[in-house]
C-alpha cells in the first residue's frame, strides 16, 4: 500500500529540519502555477524566470520563518507576487500593451476593425493596471478562491473583487465581448 | 447611472458579487429588464469563460534548468554553512544567483554567485559568505597568491568542492562536449553531460587537475571528479572523485 503524498507543509517542516529532497518535491509542486502567474504578470519570459528563481530561492531559505499562518502554497504566491511588483514598480519594466483607448472608444462597427481591435487574452491582460491583471490572473485565470487571493495579495476581500470587476469589465472590451459606447 | 439601466461598471460589480444584497436585487432587477445590461452581463461571462479556458504555459527547460541549479547551490551553501536552512533574515529579498543571461549548463555564468546584478542589489547573508570563507581558508584556498590553483588533498577535497560551487575556472573543461568527452572516458561511473556546478584548477597531491562539481539530479548531492588539464574525448586522467552531500 502506498503511503499518501506527505501535505506542502510536511514538505517544508521536512525541509527545515534538514531534508535534502523535501524543498525539491514542493517546488516541482508548484513551480509550474508561479510560472504562469509569473509570465502573465510581467509578460516577458526572462523576467519572469528571474522572478521564479528569486522566489523558489528565497523559500528556500526563509523556511524557517513560515509560521504557518497561511497555506504554504498562498505564502509560496505571495513572495512571487510581491518579486513581480517589485519588478514593475522598481525597475519601470513596461509590461503594458498601449492602448488606442479613442478608437476602442469608437467603436468601429465593422467587422475588419472589430478584428483588428480584438486583442488576445494575454495581450488584453497585458493592457490591466498590474493590481486588476494580478487579481484577474489568481481568480479567474488560475482559479484561486477570491478569499484565498485576498490573503495572497494583503487586501481585503472586497479590494479583490473590486479589482476583478474593473478588470473584467476592460477585458470584456478588450477582447470585443463588450463595445464602450455601449454604456 | 439609473436603477432602470446600470451602468457598466455597476454591472460588473454585480457580476464580480461586491454588491450588497438589497442593491444587487435592484440592479439584477434593472438588468433582466434591459436588453443593454443583459448583453453586458454576458459580456462579462464570456470574458470569464475566455480567462478560464486559457493553457498554463509550459515552463521552458532552460528556465527549469536554471531554477534547479540555483536550488542545488542553495543546497551546497547550506551544507557547507549550517544544518538547515537560514531563517528569515529580513524582509530583504533573497539573493537568486546567477539569472538571465547565465547558460543552464554553467550556473556561474562568468561570474561567481553574489557577483551578479541581483548580488549587488541584494547581498548574501554574511553568515554564507563567511561559512564559504571559512571553508577555504580551512581548505588552503586562500592565501597570499590567489592565483595559483589551491593545493588539495582527499581529505579536504570535499570541503574544497563545496567552495567551488558557482566557480567558472574549469579551462577548457568549461566546454560542455569536451568534458562529456573527458567523463566518458575516465570516469564511466558519472553521467558525462550532467550539469556542471563549479569548476576549479586544483593541485592535488602535487599534480595539476581541475576539480568539477555536477549535479546529480538529486538536491544537495553532487559529484565531484578531478581530472587532469588536459583531458577530453581522447582521454586523460582521473585524480579523484567523490560524492558529497546527502
Amino acid at each position: 500500500m502506498c503511503s499518501p503524498a506527505p501535505t506542502d507543509a510536511e514538505l517544508l517542516f521536512a525541509h527545515r529540519a534538514g531534508d535534502r529532497h523535501a524543498f525539491a518535491e514542493l517546488a516541482a509542486r508548484y513551480r509550474s502555477r508561479l510560472w504562469g502567474l509569473a509570465l502573465r504578470t510581467l509578460r516577458d519570459p526572462e523576467d519572469a524566470a528571474d522572478a521564479v528563481q528569486e522566489t523558489l530561492v528565497a523559500a528556500f531559505r526563509r523556511a524557517g520563518s513560515y509560521r504557518g499562518d497561511a497555506s504554504v502554497r498562498t505564502w509560496l504566491h505571495r513572495i512571487l507576487v510581491n518579486s513581480c511588483i517589485d519588478r514593475i514598480r522598481h525597475e519601470r519594466r513596461h509590461t503594458t500593451v498601449p492602448l488606442p483607448d479613442r478608437d476602442l472608444a469608437a467603436g468601429q462597427p465593422d467587422i475588419a476593425s472589430e478584428l483588428v481591435t480584438r486583442l488576445t487574452v494575454d495581450a488584453a491582460l497585458a493592457a490591466l493596471p498590474v493590481e486588476q491583471r494580478l487579481a484577474v490572473v489568481l481568480v479567474d485565470v488560475q482559479g484561486w478562491p477570491v478569499m484565498e487571493a485576498a490573503e495572497l495579495l494583503e487586501v481585503p476581500v472586497g479590494t479583490v473583487k473590486s479589482r476583478c470587476a474593473r478588470g473584467r469589465a476592460r477585458l470584456a472590451v478588450l477582447l470585443g465581448h463588450l463595445r464602450e459606447e455601449e454604456r | 447611472m439609473t436603477a432602470e439601466h446600470p451602468d457598466l461598471a455597476e454591472l460588473a460589480d454585480l457580476d464580480a458579487g461586491l454588491l450588497d444584497p438589497a442593491r444587487a436585487a435592484e440592479v439584477r432587477a434593472a438588468a433582466a429588464a434591459d436588453a443593454d445590461s443583459t448583453a453586458v452581463l454576458d459580456a462579462l461571462a464570456a470574458t470569464r469563460a475566455e480567462l478560464a479556458a486559457l493553457p498554463a504555459p509550459a515552463v521552458p527547460p532552460e528556465f527549469a534548468a536554471r531554477w534547479d541549479a540555483a536550488l542545488e547551490r542553495e543546497a551546497a551553501s547550506a551544507a557547507g554553512a549550517a544544518p538547515g536552512p537560514r531563517a528569515d533574515p529580513g524582509h530583504a529579498p533573497a539573493d537568486p544567483g546567477p539569472r538571465r543571461g547565465t547558460p543552464p549548463g554553467r550556473p556561474g555564468g562568468t561570474s561567481r554567485p553574489g557577483r551578479t546584478r541581483s548580488a549587488r542589489r541584494w547581498p548574501r547573508p554574511s553568515v554564507g559568505a563567511a561559512a564559504v570563507l571559512a571553508a577555504l581558508v580551512v581548505a588552503g584556498v586562500v592565501w597570499n597568491r590567489p592565483a595559483a590553483p589551491p593545493s588539495v588533498d582527499r581529505v579536504n577535497l570535499a570541503a574544497v568542492a563545496r567552495a567551488a560551487v558557482g566557480a567558472t575556472d574549469a579551462g577548457d573543461l568549461a566546454d560542455p562536449r569536451r568534458r562529456a568527452g573527458c567523463l566518458r572516458a575516465v570516469a564511466p561511473a558519472l553521467v558525462p553531460d550532467a550539469m556542471l556546478l563549479g569548476g576549479r584548477r586544483v593541485e592535488l597531491d602535487g599534480r595539476e587537475g581541475v576539480l568539477l562539481v555536477l549535479a546529480t539530479g538529486r538536491l544537495g548531492i553532487f559529484d565531484v571528479a578531478v581530472v587532469d588539464p588536459g583531458c577530453g574525448a581522447g582521454g586523460g586522467a582521473l585524480l579523484a572523485s567523490m560524492q558529497i552531500g546527502g
